[in-house]
């Protein structure tokens, strides 16, 4: 739409901050604004205290890269990049960097801390030459509800909340258990709201192989746990969607080896009573008599892929339909639920990174302004005017901010009529915004944007509308117009 | 006292055969219902063990397993959100109590195999029951084991937490399930040492060792973080899958394998001590009525021996049976102090409800108004949910004490009136009968000892607890749950998108999202007081009731001994001195017998060493 002249705005304001802040303290912030903006998109993996969230950040990156044991790395914030080589860095509160020693351990990379004290470390900044670091950048954060304060701390700072300026990250995939409707704890399962809104927060119903016992339609059972759970108007007010993912079986996936998918075929070269027998218990799994394979491989199997991943495989196996380590490694993302995950990324978050991106810089520049003002307040001024134009000039922001308004409950706007507004700010293509059949034509598209354009001009114009209830539905009427306008260039 | 004694349940039944057998050859077939009372519950005592655990930690499967009857729905999705007491019963058999258009209770039997349904959520159905009753063929539960499965307790702070935290002083037995899949958090260690505190037992079940590897690793750690805190549970690890199909399979390793035997066996250790204290009580009572029971034959005997003496046996009998009758009226002195005991206990119970209550409502009022943020709403509800299961388990402690005092006042009472009427007196001269019978001291220790802990079943132990349970564990979440509905407003604040106009929008909602928790809460309230009124009008009824039919059931058989006694003294005069002399010696050897029985029945009662 009109990103162009938005983005262009952007940069002139951090053109402008930039030559107002030259020498000063804010220097380097304004530097780091346009580096953000020009950088991937950065995603929070947060969540409370052993949800899971190192496995599933490994899952992400394809590679065992968090530090997935209770040492002390897994209490402070870990941001992973893509660089160049393999890297570690301590950024300390102080402001100086340190870079540190570490090694790729048979689990996870040890990082040796060399004597700094953890309270001194800001965060870790871990950079791995990986493709899939390329277009998101991840955070990982201790446990929320950790017992230790300085912990659940440093994780709210991490996510920007109740500091000035943008949070530091883009977009969060929120962990959550299985947690009871009635549960006092409910709502403290969710990270701070400040930071998620439904537009940029993914739910992942964490562990979901547990949830079902590891029986061999666990995946199933969570599935339709986390269709219960996004459809709860407290949830979906927080995330847009919520995916069943079990964690330990996406991170094996990622990362099979041979000689595991070996072991595993050994595994299923029992008879099928026997392994069902053997299966039912990791103690049994572990004490069992198999050929080709010994305690330790299993034991270390059982900690790789957990009891259902383990069952999941043998099946696979012996029924012929994972026959190598590729197809076994698929077969295991897919029904790990990581897949589920890769695609409502991709889907929902990315196509928006340049504008949740944005934000974020504009955030930024914003409170720069603020600071600015004491010393230079017509610069400050002039910067100021910029952000307005850049944030005026975006129909994809003012969309952003309407399907937060809607989702979080500040509209009047409810059920079918939240939901209509909701598909046509934010669905891929203009047929689905509109909710028609893609294959109707551009006739369709046209008659069908003209009724929305009304519908909404109309809703805005209800004189019982609070402010913000006008506000979305009049972003809504607006993106039909631009759906009107694509659909008949004449 | 004397436990443990293997032999103990034989005697006693040994006891009670020949107690029978006695007041039928005395003719005092008004005895044998109390003996067959006597009996059940020595055999059958209440033992009450709660299934306590966080939501999906397994509990309804342990239950199950446990009965060896699936009577709990097991599901990944759904959750137990009814308090289940689960008892015997040779037939399988389910009621429900739930609450009614008016807000009266009403109980209603149901299909067996409709029984998921009644206790798996969603339970903000206002028809949905508020406490199931199953009653169930299984062995574990025939010595009068009662299972009571509670909802998840889901974290310290909620609901159903405060609801069974309540509880545990009226259980006999705790199990705590967690999975094996983390070790335990900082709330559930304070839970069980709380637990421990207020619960005889506590077990420890681990759940789901099957699917964790790492079990035994995370059992060890719980262990620790438990002895850290001072207490020191046993725990049993067990396995839902394996049991199954040790089941399905028949076998018995797989049972042993699943741990569950080891768990029951735990839990029958716990009934097996209880039957032990029942078995004492019961051999007191039986003292009792062999007391009863000699009474007439050493009347008679000592007339026999000492003629004399007879008219004025005679009179002083007569007089002790003239005033025990004049004690059976309901304007008799006891009956007036009871009376008016229960309804002083009445308003003294319900005025501290209600004081109770106003503290609740109070903590409504002035949370709610500095309330902002929604964990301050949250600690709101939390602290309303600590002030309603405090006042309701506050209410039923006042009750229980209430009670109690009053039995032991009506005891003191009757004792008084004994010694007045000079009763011990009429025994004085008699043989030589352990067998005190009919003396002040007696009816005290009965009351208070024998009788007197069964006479105030009623409202004690499991039943006002389980009451109390349903009550709580119905209301506080629906509390929660209408609370914590109100408030996602207060949500979303985003920063992200900017705050333009939001925080005025947002400002309005936290108010009207106040209003409706404010709502919401005080209706909570109203439905708690209005609904354990009610409840406790009822328990203090009953325990009223049973009270006074315990004390006039003892008159009344105290009375039929004197009766018998002043018959048989009648007797004696007419006889010839051939009969007599064979009379005696009849009389003797069965004044011997009863002596026996009460000699055993003293080693029972742990009253002498063995």
């Amino acid at each position: 739409m009109n990103g162009g002249a938005s983005e262009a705005a952007l940069r002139a304001a951090c053109a402008r901050a930039a030559e107002l802040s030259r020498g000063t303290e804010l220097d380097r912030r304004v530097a780091a604004v346009v580096d953000r903006f020009d950088g991937p998109l950065r995603v929070a993996v947060a969540g409370r205290l052993k949800a899971g969230k190192s496995t599933l950040l490994n899952a992400l990156v394809g590679e065992r890269v968090a530090p997935t044991d209770a040492g002390e790395c897994t209490r402070l914030v870990t941001w992973y990049e893509e660089g160049l080589r393999y890297q570690v860095q301590a950024l300390l509160t102080s402001g100086d960097q340190r870079e540190l020693r570490f090694q790729r351990g048979e689990d996870a990379i040890e990082i040796d801390l060399e004597g700094v004290d953890a309270d001194a470390v800001e965060r870790l900044v871990v950079q791995w030459p990986s493709s899939r670091l390329a277009t998101l950048s991840l955070i990982d954060t201790p446990g929320l509800a950790s017992n230790d304060r300085a912990v659940s701390d440093r994780t709210r700072g991490a996510l920007g909340v109740g500091r000035g300026g943008a949070p530091d990250a883009d977009a969060v995939v929120y962990l959550m258990r299985h947690v009871h409707h009635t549960d006092a704890d409910f709502l403290e399962a969710f990270v701070d709201p400040s930071v998620g809104t439904p537009v940029n927060t993914v739910g992942v119903l964490s562990r979901a192989d547990e949830i079902g016992s590891g029986r061999i339609d666990a995946m199933e059972s969570a599935s339709r746990i986390a269709g219960h759970l996004a459809a709860d108007p407290r949830v979906a007010a927080l995330c847009s969607t919520v995916v069943a993912v079990a964690g330990l079986v996406a991170e094996a996936g990622q990362t099979l080896t041979e000689s595991e998918f070996q072991a595993l075929r050994a595994a299923a070269a029992l008879a099928s009573q026997e392994r069902g027998r053997v299966m039912l218990t990791a103690d049994r799994f572990i004490a069992a008599d198999i050929d080709g394979t010994d305690r330790d491989r299993r034991r270390l199997l059982l900690r790789r892929l957990g009891l259902f991943g383990v069952r999941f495989s043998a099946d696979r196996i012996a029924a012929g339909t994972a026959p190598t380590t590729a197809e076994l490694a698929a077969a295991l993302v897919e029904v790990s639920g990581l897949g589920a995950l890769q695609r409502v990324l991709r889907e929902r978050i990315e196509p928006r990174a340049r504008a949740l991106k944005a934000r974020s810089a504009m955030l930024e520049l914003g409170d720069v302004v603020s600071e600015l003002a004491s010393s230079d307040p017509s610069g400050a001024a002039e910067v100021g005017r910029l952000l307005e134009e850049a944030s005026a000039a975006s129909h994809e922001f003012a969309e952003l901010r309407a399907s937060h308004l809607v989702m979080a409950g500040y509209t009047d706007l409810a059920g079918a009529e939240a939901a209509d507004l909701l598909r046509l700010l934010s669905a891929p293509t203009p047929a689905e915004r509109l909710g028609i059949d893609a294959s109707r034509g551009l006739d369709a598209v046209v008659e069908e944007a003209l009724t929305a354009v009304e519908r909404w001009r109309q809703r805005g114009a209800d004189p019982l509308n609070d402010p913000l209830t006008v506000e979305a539905c009049e972003v809504g009427a607006r993106s039909a117009e631009a759906l009107y306008a694509g659909a008949n260039p004449t | 006292m004397d436990t443990g004694n293997p032999s103990a349940p034989r005697d006693l039944a040994a006891l009670l055969d020949g107690l029978s057998a006695e007041a039928r050859g005395a003719g005092r077939t008004d005895l044998l219902t109390r003996l067959a009372a006597i009996r059940a519950r020595a055999q059958r005592p209440t033992t009450v063990v709660v299934v306590v655990g966080e939501f999906k930690q397994g509990k309804s499967a342990l239950v199950n397993a446990l009965l060896g009857i699936d009577v709990c729905p097991v599901d990944d999705a759904v959750a137990t959100s009814v308090v289940t007491v689960v008892s015997h019963g040779d037939e399988p058999e389910v009621t429900m109590r739930r609450r009614g258009p008016d807000g009266g209770l009403v109980q209603e039997s149901a299909r067996v195999e409709d029984l998921p349904f009644l206790v798996a959520e969603p339970s903000s159905d206002p028809a949905a029951p508020e406490r199931v009753d199953v009653r169930v063929p299984s062995p574990l539960l025939a010595d009068g084991l009662v299972l009571v499965d509670t909802p998840g307790i889901g974290g310290l702070r909620s609901a159903h937490g405060a609801a069974t935290r309540a509880f545990l002083p009226f259980a006999d037995a705790l199990v705590y399930a967690s999975d094996a899949g983390a070790e335990l958090n900082e709330t559930e260690v304070a839970f069980l040492v709380d637990a421990a505190g207020a619960c005889p037992n506590v077990l420890f079940a681990l759940t789901k060792v099957d699917l964790f590897p790492e079990w035994r690793r995370i059992a060890d750690l719980d262990a620790e973080h438990l002895r850290a805190a001072g207490c020191e549970p046993t725990i049993l690890p067990v396995s839902h899958p394996v049991w199954q199909e040790a089941v399905s399979a028949a076998d018995p390793d797989a049972r042993e394998e699943s741990g569950y035997p080891a768990l029951a066996s735990e839990l029958l250790e716990v009934s097996t001590r209880a039957k032990e204290r029942s078995g004492i009580r019961a051999a007191a009572e039986a003292r009792w009525l062999l007391g009863q029971l000699v009474v007439a034959d050493q009347a008679e005997l000592g007339a026999l021996s000492d003629p004399s003496a007879t008219q004025a046996r005679l009179d002083e009998l007569q007089a002790a049976s003239a005033h025990l009758d004049a004690l059976s009226d309901a304007n008799a002195q006891w009956q007036r102090t009871l009376t008016d005991g229960f309804a002083d206990l009445t308003h003294q119970v319900t005025h501290a409800f209600r004081s109770a209550m106003r503290g609740a409502d109070q903590a409504v009022d002035e949370g709610l108004e500095k309330a902002k943020k929604r964990e301050e709403i949250e600690a709101v509800v939390a602290r309303v949910q600590d002030h309603v299961a405090e006042a309701v388990r506050g209410t039923f402690e006042t009750l229980n004490v209430g009670a109690e005092r009053l039995g032991s006042t009506v005891a003191d009472l009757l004792a008084d009136d004994a010694l007045a009427v000079g009763a011990p007196g009429f025994l004085s001269g008699v043989g030589q009968s352990p067998a005190t019978g009919w003396s002040g001291i007696d009816v005290t220790q009965l009351l208070e000892r024998g009788g007197g802990g069964d006479v105030l079943a009623a409202v004690r132990g499991a039943q006002g607890g389980i009451v109390m349970l349903a009550v709580m564990g119905g209301l506080l979440p629906a509390a929660a749950a209408s609370v914590v509905a109100a408030t996602p407003f207060l949500l979303g604040a985003g920063v992200v998108f900017g705050t333009k106009g939001i925080a005025d929008v947002r400002d309005r909602r936290a108010q009207q999202a106040r209003q409706k928790a404010r709502q919401a809460l005080k209706r909570v309230l109203d439905d708690v007081q209005f609904q354990v009124s009610s409840e406790l009008t009822e328990a203090l009824r009953l325990s009223q009731r049973h009270l006074r039919d315990e004390v006039g059931g003892r008159l009344g058989e105290l009375s039929s001994a004197t009766k018998a006694a002043v018959a048989r003294l009648a007797q004696t005069a007419k006889a010839d001195a051939a009969g007599n002399r064979q009379r005696i010696e009849e009389l003797r050897v069965r004044v011997a017998r009863l002596d026996a029985l009460d000699a055993s029945a003293a080693v029972l009662a742990g009253e002498v060493e063995t």
